[in-house]
């Protein structure tokens, strides 16, 4: 809903007031949604650039050059609201709109990731959210041909209301071979195709920029659009032909604000204008008014911009794949955006005053309150927490989830979803490593500091396989920005990921707002959700794990409790969040990536070493017989995280070189065991792999009522 | 020799069948569009890839069953032209009885991706050759649970079944509730083979098993013959 001092700017820069139309256009593009209007003040805190950077942030997919002609295309987005109202669609069409995003220029999508996040899955709503968005994930990124490569899940009461749902998309496109969203020749023709334009999604954005109900509204179903992954399957495969006869001059897929966004940004970007004749849309139902065909969010339809001499071809290839097209108007000169329907000029507004225009809001930063709920000192049985820490869902296994997801399609998959990053092949012979997530609770705990921990894990995960990490797209979700507690979350999270993205050089090239995650009785815990992209410039590395290996912990002997499952759980750990030495991370991340004669390695994550171990133990069908100086009672050992610590792998001839080369760069380490058997065996301990492997499945499995 | 590899509208497994194919010597792979399938009278043998077909809609396989490129493909069949139709593949050629049986929705009642053991069954097949061995390949459907009416009817024709790593066939290997963990069966002739399992998923070392070479290496030896 457009504001009072909207409006009020509106019609004083008009000189007039505006037509419904206008109105409707204004609401979307103004929206927090298309313009970030809270946010984009903040983003000069992120590092943007570096050598490799091809493209940043500012179109639906941010660039990375990764050699051989070759880029990478990002893009991380949120669909909370929908999936909050329609679960299965809202999901569903989350993934079809970040495909289309990176689709606009020119990439060609090789991999999904999603983050997820719900209340605890023990209620029927809960376990409903839950099973309807993995639904809509898998139907419609199954069907149109592109691998789920992971993300997170996690759990925790202040998500009953307000569900996310943010998916990742990474693409492929040969240099040359890059469209722009742009319309930058007074001439062109502006050419719609895909599906046909409906009344689902109308107001979408706006919707996502306002706080839901407590109870969801059936009557905003309207407003969540319906996904079609065939049409979405076949805009794919005729995209990339457009792309490989190089016949457009530039493409923008109609997500938020619809036709209207699409046209207005695309025009902004060129110094143009545009004039769309709305009747020339090809349309699902009869009737429809002027401004809902303008802002209408039906999915899977994409705008081209086409130079006339290529409209003929371009048009022979789209009916080709028997997708609803039409010459919907063209670029001018005028920077006026114009809209007609009917024969009436329903809409008439400056291009740049339509994208850029909107009075900033004003938001107030406060100072948050140091949460703490410690008890210290109290003695744990370390085999009670850990089958404890085993059945809570966040730490349990997603493989129940995994398994409804084709990791396979196209065939380039090398690590699939399960015990940290996973990877898949270039064609040009190296390979991509990928991660993506947060750490709700702990940022929750302290959102700037929490951010780099949290963050710095993800960058773990692709160090640990391996990845030399290269950009980053983010997706922040957090609640109310009017509000001061919650808009405080919101910066300081900035400038927690800002100063990561500087001191470990890792370029932010794109992301996502997602505000107005509230209900008047709770707000979410805030989630900087954050994807990326490594890579791998040698032989592509699987981890295997079999009996005989021995396992090594590498990096920090001892991992922090503050912010640790044991605190949440316990309330054990220290009161303040542990100092990041990024020097230190760097060197044990940049020498794990020149390992090369390692069988295994995983970054020790959620839960600390023993749930880390536990987890890779199950996941691999065998046990561990360790060291006599292993002390899993040492609680900071055991379950201590934020750390730069790792699990490596090694087959037991290789032992000698190993820790020689250990000992030459000078990185801590302490050899843990030999695998083998079926339990967990250590001074003091003793614990059948059956019986963690039954806790850790038993909460997803349950959850998923399979 | 060239070997089609036939693409409705949805399909979306052709990108890694084309690849796996073009990695054996002196193997062309010719894509066919509904919108040039006369191409199917210029090659020597026929992949059927997976993928959601017309987006499932109907049925997996239903509507890809009714087209005119199914037609040619079924006049190929019939001068004996060897077939290897793979998961939405496989539903299409049961769908246009190429091959016996119907493939039902998984009895999980979910999609399911992931690695498992299949034994190739003594057949009289062009993967005969492959009898007794046990095969790591992915798999990834929702309907792949493979029923007839008749369960010696299919038997006849089983050429593969789902089992553990030693080749075991077990219930608990079963990932989708198939009649005698079946995972594939072959026609009369024993030259068109249909299968859930993904063969051209299994080709590189990066992918984690390269006994998918086996099972195309039999077809295309099928197509020289």
């Amino acid at each position: 809903m457009l504001t009072e001092q909207e409006m009020a700017k509106i019609r004083k820069t008009l000189g007039r007031d505006g037509t419904v139309a206008e109105y409707a256009v204004f609401d979307a593009l103004w929206s927090e949604h298309c313009s970030y209007k809270s946010s984009k003040r903040w983003f000069h805190l992120f590092n943007t650039k570096n050598e490799r950077i091809a493209l940043g942030i500012g179109e639906g997919a941010g660039l990375i050059d990764v050699g051989d002609g070759l880029l990478v295309g990002l893009g991380l987005e949120s669909h909370n609201h929908p999936s909050a109202v329609d679960p299965f669609n809202g999901a569903a069409t989350g993934v079809g709109g970040i495909v289309r995003d990176i689709l606009s220029q020119g990439c060609k999508p090789i991999a999904i990731l999603d983050c997820l996040r719900f209340g605890m899955p023990t209620s029927h709503r809960q376990k409903f959210l839950l099973d309807q968005v993995v639904l809509g994930i898998s139907s419609y990124g199954n069907c149109i041909g592109v691998p789920n490569l992971g993300g997170d899940i996690e759990f925790s009461k202040e998500f009953e209301t307000n569900p996310l749902v943010n998916a990742m998309c990474v693409g492929i496109v040969e240099k040359g071979k890059v469209i722009r969203s742009i319309a930058k020749n007074p001439g062109d023709l502006l050419f719609l195709f895909g599906s046909k334009t409906g009344l689902d999604g109308i107001g979408g954005v706006t919707f996502a920029s306002e706080i839901l109900e407590e109870e969801p509204n059936s009557e905003k179903r309207g407003s969540v659009q319906i996904g079609d992954p065939l049409t979405e399957k076949l805009l794919i495969d005729a995209v990339l032909e457009l792309r490989d006869k190089q016949l457009i001059s530039g493409l923008q897929d109609l997500g938020g604000g619809g036709l209207a966004c699409a046209a207005a940004e695309m025009a902004e970007k060129g110094k143009t204008g545009v004039e769309l004749d709305l009747n020339k849309v090809p349309l699902k139902v009869k009737g429809m008014k002027g401004w809902e065909i303008l802002i209408s969010e039906s999915q899977e339809r994409m705008l081209a911009v086409v130079p006339p001499e290529h409209i003929d071809e371009v048009q022979s290839v789209i009916e080709k794949y028997a997708l609803a097209n039409a010459i919907v108007g063209k670029v001018t000169d005028t920077g006026m955006f114009r809209a007609w329907h009917n024969d009436e000029l329903i809409a008439d507004i400056p291009v740049d005053f339509t994208v850029n225009g909107f009075p900033e809001p004003e938001r107030t930063i406060g100072k948050l309150q140091t949460r703490k709920t410690f008890e210290k000192h109290v003695i744990l049985d370390v085999r009670d927490v850990l089958l404890n820490l085993s059945s809570n869902p966040d730490l349990a296994l997603k493989t129940g989830v995994f398994q409804q997801y084709d990791q396979h399609v196209q065939g380039n998959t090398i690590v699939s979803p399960g015990t940290g990053a996973t990877s898949l092949m270039l064609p040009n012979g190296k390979s991509l490593v990928l991660a993506a997530g947060t750490n709700s609770y702990l940022v929750g705990l302290n959102p700037r500091v929490g951010t780099e921990l949290a963050t710095l894990e993800i960058v773990r995960k692709v160090w640990a396989r391996k990845g030399e990490p290269l950009a980053m797209v983010d997706s922040l979700n957090f609640g109310n920005p009017e509000k001061t507690e919650s808009y405080t979350e919101f910066v300081e999270s900035i400038r927690g990921l800002g100063n990561l993205s500087h001191k470990l050089d890792i370029p932010v090239v794109g992301g996502n707002v997602s505000l107005y995650n509230e209900t008047d009785s709770t707000k979410i815990l805030p989630s900087p959700f954050v994807g990326i992209v490594g890579l791998n410039s040698g032989e592509p590395y699987r981890p295997i794990v079999e009996v005989g290996d021995v396992f090594y912990l590498i990096g920090s002997r001892h991992g922090h409790l503050y912010g640790s499952q044991l605190l949440r759980y316990y309330g054990i750990g220290e009161e303040t969040p542990p100092q990041i030495d990024y020097a230190e991370e760097k060197r044990i991340g940049n020498f794990l990536i020149s390992l090369d004669s390692i069988k295994s390695s995983y970054h020790i994550g959620r839960g600390g070493l023993l749930l880390t171990l536990s987890k890779i133990l199950v996941t691999e069908s065998v046990g561990i017989t360790c060291e006599d100086n292993i002390d899993f009672t040492n609680l900071h050992f055991s379950f201590g995280e934020h750390a730069p610590r790792y699990l490596v792998g090694v087959s037991e001839n290789n032992q000698r070189t190993f820790e020689k080369h250990l000992e030459m760069n000078n990185i801590q380490h302490l050899k843990l065991g030999v695998i083998g058997g079926s339990q967990i065996k250590a001074k003091g301990l003793a614990i059948q792999m059956g019986e963690i492997k039954e806790r850790l499945s038993k909460p997803i499995m349950e959850a998923l009522m399979i | 020799m060239k070997i089609g590899v036939v693409r409705f509208p949805g399909t979306n497994n052709e990108h890694e069948t084309i690849r796996a194919l073009a990695s054996f010597d002196g193997v062309t792979p010719v894509l066919i569009d509904v919108w040039n399938h006369e191409l199917v009278n210029q090659v020597d043998g026929l992949y059927l890839p997976g993928g959601f077909s017309y987006g499932d809609f109907l049925r997996a396989g239903a509507i890809a069953a009714t087209t005119e490129t199914m037609q040619l493909i079924k006049e190929k069949a019939k001068e004996g032209t060897p077939i290897l139709s793979i998961c939405n593949g496989f539903q299409v050629t049961t769908e246009s009885s190429l091959l016996e049986g119907v493939l039902l929705p998984n009895n999980t009642t979910r999609f399911v991706c992931k690695f498992i053991h299949l034994r190739i069954e003594t057949n009289d097949s062009y993967l005969s050759g492959l009898e007794g061995q046990v095969l790591k390949l992915p798999i990834a459907h929702f309907e792949g649970n493979l029923w007839h009416p008749s369960s010696n009817e299919l038997e006849k024709y089983a050429v593969a079944r789902y089992s553990d790593e030693k080749g075991d066939v077990l219930p608990q290997s079963n990932p989708n509730g198939s009649l005698g963990n079946i995972a594939g069966i072959s026609n009369e002739t024993g030259v068109i083979v249909g299968m859930m399992p993904h063969p051209e998923r299994a080709v590189f070392p990066y992918q984690g098993s390269t006994d998918g070479r086996l099972i195309i290496n039999s077809f295309l030896e099928a197509v020289k013959c």
